[in-house]
């Protein structure tokens, strides 16, 4: 930055200073007038209340905005009124009471205490299939050798008579023919004496056998008994889960017919409610009738303000218009005298803009050669470009 | 006036044998009082039985000499045979006893001898060594058996010895279980030893009662093993034993008894009681105690056998001694003990008083002799016996019966050697050993005597008074001359003798030689000759006898022809 430019910027500020001043007097001006016209337009432009005269009675709006309907509600209407939402209130109790009543189904108390008696049986029952259940599945899954023992030693106590009846004959027939001493390296005893003993292992073989077998099967049957229990505790269970769902579905039928009396009821009271409301609001009907009057009262308030506001209106646009152009003169003149200034300083900031650079003060004036640049340079006229003039 | 004689003729006098039992008078004449030493000939006249002739000519046992001993008695107890291996071998037990000069018993000594053959032939016994035993003094009375190629000798405690031809061993030597299986079940050992002293061989096995002195039950041993007994264990040594035993206490229809002897017959096995006797069948099946085994078919009570050796198989039957007599096993199980089956029963008396005063019993035998249809029962300790004729029975159906005196022999054996049929006897004459029943010589060179007697004859007048004026005795007699004496008497007893030469007449011969050594047969002069002897006295009944000795010779009586004059009547 030169020299010349900070000697423009100085001009340019004190030229701007002195026309701001002017502008500031100007507005503060317009301003006044303008607070002067506001208040002239606001007294204009006040509302001045007004009032709606019907048979049914005055009723007045003051300045401020406040209403005097002049007209209550009807006192018969709203008694009248009262009087129905106090009937609805009784008829409603009266039915809710009657509901309630209706809606308790007698049967379901004795359903759910049949329900509850056949749930306690069936847990019961339940109880004791799954116990019976229980015990026949540890019986059919304990050791059968002690089951096999006891069927073995019935069987062989049952077959023991005959046994020994025909061990007896046996041995009848073995002394009558004088075989009862006679004893072979082949048998033992006699052949006879062999087969009844073979006779008799067989019999306890079989009996063996047969109490394993029985033993087993007896085990299955009881798999099959705690099977069968089981399934009865399972449908003891299913019956149980089937009362419960009963139970439920009575349940939610009986909280259905709660709910539809509890919406009887409710649509009762909106009813009762409704017909309170009805006569409440016709008890109103009166005042809503002079409100009504006061809407057409408003319109003529209406029209009368306005006309007010018209006229202020007109005041204001021309009190405006006259301030506006005031203000639009102060406004050209300033930006007259503005540009008038500023050329005068951009002629002076544009001196030595062709200087090159490193070029002294005097050389940018157009005065080289001067002095020389040793002066120059202790006169601090040398490469003023290095001075930061308010960068 | 002379009264004209009458001739009395009996023919074959005797020959129906004795018969004390009948009314003399009502007897047939054939019937003899006496019949000593008799035998019935094959012509069926009464003859002179055979002599014990000497068979061994030495017993050669050792045994050590007793202190101060006077008197050594050789006796053969027991005699028996067998077949081993082809060779018929002949044992028999022998006694020496040695006494002192008072005649007690100082020493014993029992030997097992056996027959040996020696050129000649000659024979002898020889002693076989054998294993200690319990009590060998019951060789004395041991029962010899044959069975499968071996002999086995049982006495009573001992236990059962066996022979195989060579040696003599214990039945039971070696291991239980594996060289012989004893007598046992699951509860222990039954009997450690078969030391019965009844025995018998059948049917494939051994049966044997009396071990351990239990007579009532018989052990059988497995079939043609005599090492292998019942075996009544659940996992027997051999499974294929078949042995067992057969208790028969609860089956003696008098209630109790007890085992005497057992002897096969027809698959049968008979138990002989003392007084009863079991009869089992199928005793010949493969195994007695399986279904189709033994089965007691018949039992019989109050008849039994005196004792084991006083039975005798004569093949068609058996035959045994009971305190009545010599029974038959085949007619008293027909007919259930009657009187039918006793074929002593024409000297039931005389027989039954010898067999009831006879205390041990075990000196009572009875053998069979088929070569000479003989029936023997001996009372050696009564050194007699009673010849049983087999050929037919007499005509009160009762058998024809002889008595023999001094039998020396306690048993007699009949066995056949090389189509030579033996009987054998055991010598109860010191130091003889086996006697044979044979033609010759008396064992000890002495005579027997032949002895006839008849019934009393009445001559069918009971009542008049007889005076017999002359006997003639028709009588067969061979080799050598003999003395004899005819008696006759009235009171039931020989009153009057006479004595006789009786001239023997050599037989013809085939094939000997007689004057020239060339001659194919001898003179062929008659052996039959009649003797007559004047008689006297009188009586209402005659008895007629004959007596003789016999030593070489043999002597038959064929007919008696009596004259006799009939008197008044009495």
């Amino acid at each position: 930055m030169s020299l010349f430019d900070l000697l423009a910027g100085a001009g340019s500020a004190a030229a701007g200073y002195a026309m701001s001043e002017d502008i500031r007097k100007t507005g503060a001006q317009g301003a006044e007038q303008m607070r002067q016209l506001g208040q002239q337009l606001q007294d204009q432009t006040a509302f001045r209340g007004y009032g709606v005269q019907t048979g049914l009675g005055r009723s007045t709006i003051d300045p401020t905005g406040s209403l005097d309907v002049g007209v209550g509600p009807q006192q018969a209407m709203l008694q009248s009124g009262q009087s129905m939402f106090g009937g609805a209130g009784a008829g409603f109790d009266a039915a809710g009471q009657a509901l309630q009543q209706a809606m308790t189904n007698p049967a379901y108390a004795q359903a759910l205490t049949a329900m509850q008696a056949g749930q306690a049986g069936l847990a019961g029952q339940q109880a004791g299939a799954l116990g019976a259940s229980q015990q026949a599945m540890q019986q059919a899954m304990m050791d059968t050798a002690g089951r096999e023992q006891q069927v073995f030693e019935r069987a062989m106590a049952l077959q023991e008579p005959g046994l020994q009846r025909a061990q007896a004959a046996q041995q009848a027939r073995e002394f009558a023919m004088g075989r009862g001493g006679v004893r072979g390296s082949q048998f033992g005893g006699t052949a006879e004496d062999a087969a009844m003993a073979r006779a008799r292992a067989e019999a306890t073989n079989q009996a063996a056998f047969q109490a394993m077998g029985q033993a087993q099967q007896e085990a299955m049957n009881r798999a099959n008994m705690a099977s069968q229990f089981g399934q009865l505790g399972t449908q003891a269970g299913q019956l149980q889960g089937q009362l419960g769902t009963n139970l439920g579905q009575l349940g939610l039928q009986q909280a259905q017919l709660g709910q539809q009396g509890a919406g009887m009821l409710a649509d009762i009271a909106q009813r009762g409610g409704q017909l309170g409301l009805q006569g409440y609001e016709t008890a109103f009907t009166p005042l809503q009738q002079q409100l009504n009057a006061l809407q057409v009262g408003q319109q003529a308030a209406n029209m009368a303000q306005t006309g007010q506001l018209t006229g202020a209106g007109y005041g204001a646009q021309l009190g405006l218009g006259g301030i506006q152009a005031q203000i639009n003169a102060e406004k050209a003149a300033s930006e007259l005298f503005g540009n008038l200034f500023g050329a005068g300083m951009t002629a002076i900031g544009s001196i030595g803009q062709g200087a090159p650079a490193g070029s002294s003060f005097l050389e940018q004036l157009g005065l080289p050669g001067l002095f020389s640049s040793a002066v120059e340079e202790s006169a601090g006229l040398r490469s003023l470009d290095d001075y930061d003039f308010g960068k | 006036m002379a009264q004209q004689q009458q001739n009395i003729t009996v023919s074959a006098p005797g020959f129906q044998g004795l018969n004390t039992e009948d009314s003399p008078l009502q007897q047939d004449p054939g019937f003899a009082l006496v019949a000593d030493n008799a035998v019935v000939d094959k012509f069926g006249r009464i003859g002179s039985r055979k002599p014990w002739t000497e068979f061994t000519t030495a017993v050669n046992v050792t045994y050590s000499a007793a202190a101060g001993v006077a008197d050594t008695q050789i006796k053969t107890h027991r005699v028996g045979h067998g077949n081993i291996n082809g060779t018929i071998y002949v044992l028999a037990t022998v006694g020496v006893y040695q006494y002192d000069a008072s005649n007690a018993l100082l020493q014993d000594d029992y030997f097992i001898c056996k027959l040996t053959t020696s050129a000649g032939p000659t024979y002898e016994l020889d002693e076989i060594s054998y294993p200690s035993l319990v009590d060998d003094s019951a060789l004395a009375d041991a029962k010899l058996v044959s069975f499968n190629d071996k002999m086995y000798i049982f006495s009573a405690g001992n236990e059962c010895l066996e022979y195989d031809g060579s040696t003599i061993a214990k039945l039971f030597t070696g291991t239980n279980d594996v060289d012989y299986i004893k007598p046992q079940d699951n509860s222990g050992t039954i009997a450690a030893a078969i030391n019965g002293d009844v025995a018998t061989a059948a049917y494939g096995r051994l049966w044997v009662s009396g071990i351990d002195g239990d007579y009532q039950t018989i052990y059988y041993s497995d079939l043609l093993i005599a090492t292998q007994w019942y075996d009544g264990r659940t996992s027997p040594a051999d499974p294929q034993n078949t042995g067992g035993l057969i208790n028969v206490n609860e089956y003696w229809p008098a209630g109790t008894d007890r085992i005497v002897g057992i002897v096969a017959h027809n698959g049968a096995l008979f138990i002989m009681g003392r007084q009863s006797i079991l009869v089992y069948n199928n005793a010949a099946t493969g195994d007695p105690a399986a279904a189709d085994g033994i089965v007691l078919a018949d039992t019989i009570t109050g008849i039994g056998c005196v004792n084991r050796d006083a039975i005798a198989n004569i093949g068609s039957d058996v035959l045994f001694v009971d305190d009545s007599g010599v029974r038959s096993l085949g007619r008293t199980i027909q007919e259930k003990s009657a009187p039918l089956g006793d074929l002593t029963a024409n000297v039931r008396r005389d027989i039954t008083d010898i067999i009831a005063l006879t205390a041990d019993k075990t000196t009572i035998s009875l053998s069979y002799w088929p070569d000479e249809n003989l029936t023997v029962v001996n009372f050696s300790n009564d050194l007699q016996a009673f010849a049983i004729e087999m050929r037919a029975p007499s005509v009160t159906g009762g058998n024809k019966v002889t008595r023999w005196t001094n039998t020396v022999w306690e048993r007699a054996m009949y066995y056949e050697v090389a189509g030579e049929a033996r009987v054998l006897l055991a010598s109860s004459a010191s130091d003889y050993g086996l006697f044979i029943y044979d033609e010759g010589l008396n064992y000890n060179d002495e005579p027997f005597e032949f002895k006839y007697e008849s019934n009393s004859f009445t001559f069918g007048q009971p009542a008049n008074t007889k005076f017999v004026k002359q006997i003639d005795f028709t009588v067969v007699s061979t080799l050598s001359n003999a003395q004899a004496y005819a008696g006759w008497g009235y009171s039931g007893r020989l009153d009057y003798n006479k004595p006789l030469t009786i001239t023997a007449q050599a037989p013809a011969l085939y094939n000997a030689a007689y004057y020239n050594q060339t001659d194919e047969y001898g003179p062929g002069l008659t052996t039959i000759k009649r003797y007559r002897v004047n008689a006297k006295g009188s009586g209402e009944s005659v008895i007629i006898g004959f007596r003789t000795e016999v030593n070489g010779n043999t002597i038959s009586l064929q007919e008696i022809n009596v004259q006799t004059l009939i008197g008044r009547i009495i």
